[in-house]
């Protein structure tokens, strides 16, 4: 489903990722993950068309996306919810998710997919009229994946939703991305969570200082000496 | 005594309401790109010449002209927006401040090349005259003026609530990368915000025209106001807006009347300085 070859991407010709490689296929958990600072957040910025690979290539669906506007990507079924949320603070929770769905104008479709957000995340009808800014965290973060849901996606890239929330709405969230795998969405997550992660996900790469230091899938990963040092603290 | 000061509060709400109307082009377009536009005010001063020259060449009432120089100055913005402010859209703010006073002594420097210095004024309209509304008398222009300055000022808010591209520029002003993510074309957005920006100031200047002398310099006293209205009313908000230009306009008047008229900037400008030690953000502003 994507397949990113050898990217460079940087801040103000300040080079930060350095030739990452690595693929996605359909209807799979993907995660990438590592320390602070090293670069994660700046690879799903380049696969939502936010920044551009200076050399290299992403394909997506068989479409060369590399140096496609973000909001063109969108359309074609891939949708980015970015590290800090990143609500519109002063909107209230339906018309942050109702932005979600900017790019359609169908009333019913737009129908179908609030009710299928309100399916996984129920509370967020009752906040509907209330400015996303006031909501909890974990709130927060409801509705910044519902607003990535709406769009109606086949590829979700998630950026630390576990991030700022409490920590029994850490598996809620969890439970949540499984959920939305098994309604046919391919996920890409980035996370500091680790174990939790790894759990979930058939694969995963390692991301250090800019390059792909690790691959394997979940269980391979959660038993190498790598992980367990720096990021498990076995 | 009393009727001149009710008087004085009618003429400062009225002017007040063309302030708000001059301050929201210049909230919105901050609001959405961060750039401070200082040829607003000569956007005004064109809009007043457009208005004077239908007059003038077709016999057209400003009243009817209106939606024409609306629609011209609508463009104008948007035209503006591509060939000055795109490039300089993620440039230094010392940049952006060059390019925006830049267009401002372009905008003079035709104005005057054009029409010379002289002080111009459409003789006759529709609206000339007065009338008396409870014991209060007031020209029939100023008070058209008023009203279709709150028209326009209540068309903006409604548009900028209720409508989905309304919904989309507010989402651009609070997150333009978060709004490409959801497929809004940011770039587009902004030249929306340019058009609307301008063609409310463009309706400012229209209606202005039928009682208010046009040249060249016409627009700084009227930017003046609409800068301090927008800092008084929070950078970015409508609503904030509508109601320091209220009070910007009768502090004006009221000053003028109580103490000196050739005063009354200088307590526009303490009641600006008052708020921005007070509460930095403006009445409605973020943060
Ligand atoms: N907007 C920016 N401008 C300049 N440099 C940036 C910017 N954003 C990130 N960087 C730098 O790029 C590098 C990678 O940052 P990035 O945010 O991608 O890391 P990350 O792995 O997502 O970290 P975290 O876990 O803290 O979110 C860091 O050195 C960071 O300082
Ligand atoms: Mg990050």
């Amino acid at each position: 489903m994507l397949s990113v070859e050898k990217i460079k991407l940087g801040y103000n010709n300040i080079p930060v990722i350095h030739d990452v490689s690595f693929r996605v296929e359909k209807g799979e958990i993907v995660s990438l993950i590592g320390g602070n600072g090293n670069g994660k957040s700046t690879i799903l910025k380049g696969l939502s068309g936010i920044m551009h690979p200076s050399s290299g290539s992403i394909v997506f669906n068989g479409q060369d996306i590399t140096t496609a506007e973000a909001h063109k990507v969108v359309a074609l079924g891939m949708s980015h919810v970015p590290e800090g949320r990143r609500l519109f603070p002063s909107l209230s929770v339906y018309k942050n998710l109702l932005l979600g769905a900017y790019l359609t104008d169908d009333k019913n479709v737009i129908h179908d997919r609030l009710e299928y957000v309100y399916s996984i995340f129920p509370i967020l009808k009752d906040r509907g009229q209330q400015k996303a800014s006031t909501l909890s965290g974990g709130e927060q973060q409801m509705v910044a994946i519902g607003r990535g849901l709406m769009s109606k996606p086949r590829f979700l890239m998630l950026d630390e939703p576990s991030w700022g929330i409490a920590p029994k709405l850490v598996e809620k969230i969890f439970e949540v991305i499984e959920e939305i795998r098994k309604d046919g969405v391919t996920i890409l997550l980035v996370e500091q969570d680790v174990q939790e992660a790894l759990d979930i996900s058939d694969r995963a790469y390692v991301i250090q200082t800019g390059r792909v230091a690790l691959e394997g899938t979940g269980k391979e990963l959660l038993s190498s000496e790598l992980i367990q040092k720096s990021f498990l603290g076995l | 005594m009393e009727g001149v000061f009710t008087q004085t509060l009618v003429s400062g709400i009225l002017i007040g309401f063309i302030y708000a109307l001059i301050a929201v082009g210049l909230t919105m377009i901050f609001g959405m790109m961060d750039i401070v536009n200082f040829a607003h005010g000569e956007y005004l001063m064109v809009a007043m010449y457009f208005a004077y020259w239908f007059f003038v060449l077709f016999g057209m009432d400003p009243l009817f002209s209106l939606p024409l120089v609306t629609v011209l100055l609508f463009l104008l913005g948007v035209i503006t927006y591509y060939i000055f402010i795109r490039p300089i859209i993620s440039a230094p703010m010392l940049s952006q401040i060059f390019v925006t006073f830049g267009i401002l002594i372009l905008l003079r420097g035709v104005a005057q090349y054009l029409w010379n210095a002289d002080y111009r004024m459409i003789p006759q309209t529709l609206t000339s005259g007065n009338v008396s509304i409870f014991g209060v008398y007031t020209g029939v222009s100023q008070l058209i003026a008023a009203a279709g300055a709150v028209i326009c000022n209540g068309l903006i808010f409604w548009f900028l609530k209720s409508t989905k591209l309304g919904m989309a520029l507010e989402a651009v002003s609070e997150d333009k990368e978060a709004a490409r993510l959801m497929g809004i074309n940011s770039d587009r957005m902004f030249a929306l915000a340019w058009g609307i920006g301008i063609a409310t100031v463009g309706v400012a200047g229209g209606l202005l025209s039928s009682f208010y002398y046009v040249f060249p310099e016409v627009g700084s006293n009227f930017c003046l106001m609409a800068f301090v209205v927008v800092a008084l009313g929070g950078f970015g908000s409508v609503p904030g807006a509508f109601i320091a230009g209220i009070i910007v306009g009768l502090v004006e008047v009221l000053s003028g009347y109580l103490i000196a008229p050739s005063l009354k900037f200088m307590f526009v400008l303490f009641l600006y300085l008052g708020v921005v030690f007070i509460r930095p953000q403006g009445f409605m502003g973020r943060k």
